[in-house]
């Protein structure tokens, strides 16, 4: 019996221990820097290997291609680690961390950096090339060409799609790949011998619409091809994505944008924009469920009461939705990132935020981002969720969604690249990292600001005096009065947004310079911050509902709104709400941007 | 646990709807007149035109924009020139229209009867407003007397000020006005830096209420502030026409 217990504390310790082992990762971790010949092979990877409590122990990681991350030796000195002679390929290099926890009972906690991506490709180029011809902005010049036929004979017309200028074959970006058109007009990606290759090479070219962008941010460019319905009848655009691996040419992943991808946006585009979005769409069905019963029932046979178990029909009320207008993914992703508003703890919200991200990778048919996050990790839950918000306000509109498309000058393709390249432009700012700030926390989310049951919200006179000028020093001090001596939730962002720091702060500041080029409008951050700085100074002194002074994301919404608008600029443009620019979009956005909003 | 199972029953009968029900076109609450907000306890038909959709420049949005107990209309310059004698359209970049932001519900009331802080500090020139400054003669304009939260400065960079507005003076040795409770206009110059070469515009935020539990706040620009009761008044009762809770309809 003593010996059963002890076999279940210990069993019941090490489910904890590999529960906790992978737990939150607070400490950000600076990413490896690259110097020497990367497109020879002859290149140096250095990184920060001083060990200081809590941390245990830090290491190199490398992953070939789409391989697994293997630990790197490292001779002493550590932190330094030579490799010459590389193969041709795509090197990526992060680095990991082993922390004692400060909270009981003090597992270790696992953490890692970004990766730093290193292309050997054979070339010259020399130091630092390869490292320039991955630029994002350098992969969105590539072009292509797209050919049709019928490569098996099915009477179906296929796609042949080959890089027809542009960085080298095997640098992980799409470069040729034959596309199967199955007897529902999608396509699947072909793995063709030669000889198939050569065919599809020999097909007519169509004259189609291509536009680039990293729609699973994963580095490499993904292309959407527009206008195959002019070619060929009844075929959406295609999203075609790069497998990011400079061993496979060839896509991964096509993904048709045909009527399921456009109900499905429309659905989360409208779950955002108003709570009720689904009742019209909603019924209760009487169904009939057959379940077991057991008691005591009269047994005509024996004349006599007896006990026993019998099945019985019961009528079930259930919800059904009307499919012509509701998908599955639209209603699951609806409800899966309305319940990340009302988790109350980081578990919870990491357990939704593995849900709505697989519905996410099931409307998108791959995994979304590098890897697929460890969902123990909240940083990295964050990242991804970040992303996605990315991905699916960019979709939205690719999707030609009504909600999503701006009035503005620019194409839908050009509206999503830059989006996208806004996106990506900002992730590379965390890897270049940057001052320290008062606040701790993910890099990808507005911290929590906690604060005493006492705190006054008020605006103070040194805000005020903040509030009247028109500089970015004025802006900065003003948000850092706010975080330090009035706690507003919206402050740390508000710095944030000042320096252009970490993700949601530099994707504010390159929301609104992409909508106002789409409007055709000059703008300066600096102005357009300084009137979101007054208004809120305004909002707070104006503020009479629940705690004064404290606003909420409704609140916050409206007068970003307004001030877009003096600007000339739509709703949207405020990155709290970037489907519909609307509050109910922001309410239901709040927990990255301004999760201690009231 | 909850909301998982709750997730698994809607995927559950999702996989059962297919085809199973018809429905009209489009979603309900938006229909050819207007919208139907549901908001603080009521309910307020909201006509297209007063759906919010910032002017000038923005997309329509097909749903109004509903908060837990507020959301956004939007009134016209037309509509205001209309339905107020003096009222002047101030035709610059985002100031052809009006915003106002509607609080419905039973708590609102509760939060808007209590004192208001920033109001209070203003008239016993203390906390953020100790060093205000009171302009004593009245502003010939529009009858204001201006108050200045805090003390001019003659720096390059201070031209965005704010100010205070009020039609009676505040006085620290006496007891803050409770009925009606004292509450100036906050004012702000906002000087054309957002848009170039756009007119230097002073806005000023002022509050009114369509019910005992509806309340609701816009801006003005300062050339309109003389005929703000009447902006009030008339904003107010076309917000009260949109309710269509026959018990509330009576209440108010």
């Amino acid at each position: 019996m003593e010996i059963q217990l002890r076999n279940r504390i210990f069993f019941k310790i090490s489910c904890g221990f590999l529960l906790l082992f992978y737990s939150l990762c607070t400490f950000a971790l600076s990413p490896p820097g690259v110097s020497g010949n990367q497109a020879t092979g002859d290149y140096t990877v250095s990184y920060n290997a001083t060990v200081s409590y809590p941390t245990i122990f830090i290491w190199l990681q490398e992953k070939v291609g789409s391989g697994p991350w293997t630990t790197v030796s490292d001779p002493v000195p550590l932190g330094t680690v030579d490799f010459s002679n590389k193969a041709n390929g795509v090197y990526q290099y992060r680095v990991a961390e082993l922390a004692d926890s400060y909270s009981y009972p003090y597992f270790p906690t696992f953490s890692w950096s970004t990766a730093v991506t290193v292309i050997v490709d054979g070339s010259s180029g020399g130091a630092g090339s390869s490292s320039s011809s991955m630029d994002y902005s350098t992969q969105s010049t590539y072009s292509y060409e797209v050919r049709k036929g019928d490569v098996n004979a099915d009477g179906l017309q296929d796609l042949y799609v080959k890089r027809s200028s542009g960085g080298s074959s095997n640098n992980g970006v799409l470069y040729e790949t034959l596309l199967q058109q199955q007897s529902d007009s999608t396509f699947t990606v072909m793995q063709p011998d030669a000889a198939q290759q050569m065919i599809g090479a020999s097909w007519p070219m169509i004259s189609v619409d291509v536009e680039s962008a990293d729609f699973n941010l994963d580095g490499f460019t993904d292309i959407i091809i527009n206008g195959l319905e002019n070619h060929i009848a009844g075929v959406a655009k295609q999203l075609i994505f790069s497998s990011g691996s400079g061993l496979l040419p060839q896509a991964s992943v096509v993904s048709s944008l045909g009527p399921y991808m456009h109900k499905t946006m429309t659905n989360i585009a409208g779950s955002f924009s108003n709570p009720n979005y689904f009742d019209p769409y909603m019924a209760q069905v009487p169904l009939p469920v057959p379940v077991w019963v057991c008691g005591i029932s009269y047994n005509y046979y024996f004349e006599g009461f007896s006990p026993g178990c019998w099945i019985q029909i019961q009528i079930v009320i259930v919800t059904v939705y009307d499919a012509n207008f509701v998908t599955q993914e639209g209603i699951s992703f609806a409800h899966g990132w309305g319940n990340l508003g009302e988790v109350t703890s980081d578990a919870e919200f990491r357990n939704n935020a593995e849900y709505v991200y697989d519905v996410v990778a099931t409307i998108l048919g791959i995994n979304v981002g590098e890897d697929r996050p460890d969902f123990n990790n909240q940083g990295a839950v964050e990242e991804a969720l970040a992303k996605i918000w990315v991905i699916l306000s960019s979709l939205c509109g690719e999707a030609e969604v009504s909600e999503c498309l701006s009035q503005g000058v620019q194409t839908v393709g050009e509206e999503m690249s830059r989006s996208m390249a806004g996106f990506q432009s900002c992730t590379d700012k965390l890897v270049l990292g940057q001052s320290p700030l008062p606040f701790t926390g993910s890099p990808f989310r507005t911290p929590k600001v906690t604060h005493s049951s006492s705190q006054n919200f008020a605006i103070t006179s040194s805000q005020l005096g903040y509030s009247a000028g028109s500089s970015d020093v004025a802006r900065r001090n003003f948000w850092l009065s706010r975080f330090n001596d009035s706690k507003d939730p919206l402050a740390p962002l508000g710095v944030n947004v000042v320096d252009n720091a970490y993700l949601l702060g530099c994707l504010a500041n390159e929301r609104v310079l992409f909508v106002a080029l789409d409007y055709g409008k000059t703008i300066s951050l600096t102005s357009i911050g300084v009137g979101i700085m007054a208004a809120h100074a305004d909002a707070v002194q104006t503020d009479f509902e629940g705690i004064p002074g404290k606003l909420t994301a409704t609140k916050i919404a409206l007068y970003h709104f307004e001030v877009f608008a003096l600007a000339g600029l739509p709703p949207h443009t405020f990155g709290g709400a970037p489907f519909s620019g609307t509050t109910t979009e922001a309410e239901k956005t709040k927990f990255i941007w301004c999760p201690s909003c009231e | 646990m909850v909301s998982k199972l709750r997730i698994i029953i809607f995927i559950l009968s999702f996989s059962l709807s297919a085809g199973l029900i018809a429905l009209d076109d489009e979603a309900g609450h938006l229909g050819s007149l207007g919208a139907e907000i549901a908001v603080g306890g009521k309910t307020f038909s909201v006509p297209i035109e007063n759906l919010a959709s910032l002017q000038p420049s923005s997309q329509a949005s097909p749903f109004p924009p509903i908060g837990k107990s507020e959301f956004l209309a939007h009134f016209s310059a037309a509509w205001l020139s209309a339905h107020v004698d003096g009222y002047q359209p101030v035709l610059n970049h985002g100031f052809e229209s009006h915003m106002a932001s509607i609080s419905v519900g039973e708590q609102v009331a509760k939060d808007h009867a209590r004192l208001h802080p920033v109001s209070v500090d203003l008239w016993y020139k203390r906390g953020a407003y100790a060093n205000r400054v009171v302009m004593d003669k009245k502003e010939p304009n529009t009858g204001f007397y201006i108050i200045q939260p805090i003390p001019y400065s003659s720096e390059p960079d201070h031209d965005r000020e704010q100010w205070f507005l009020s039609e009676t003076l505040p006085d620290e040795s006496k007891s803050y006005p409770e009925n009606p409770h004292w509450r100036p206009y906050i004012c702000r110059r906002t000087n054309g830096i957002i848009i170039e070469n756009a007119k230097v515009l002073t806005k000023c935020n002022i509050n009114g209420k369509s019910a005992d539990d509806i309340f609701f706040y816009t801006y003005l620009s300062s050339e309109n502030l003389r005929v703000r009761e009447t902006v009030l008044s008339t904003i107010a009762e076309e917000i009260r026409s949109w309710i269509i809770d026959e018990e509330s309809n009576n209440d108010s």
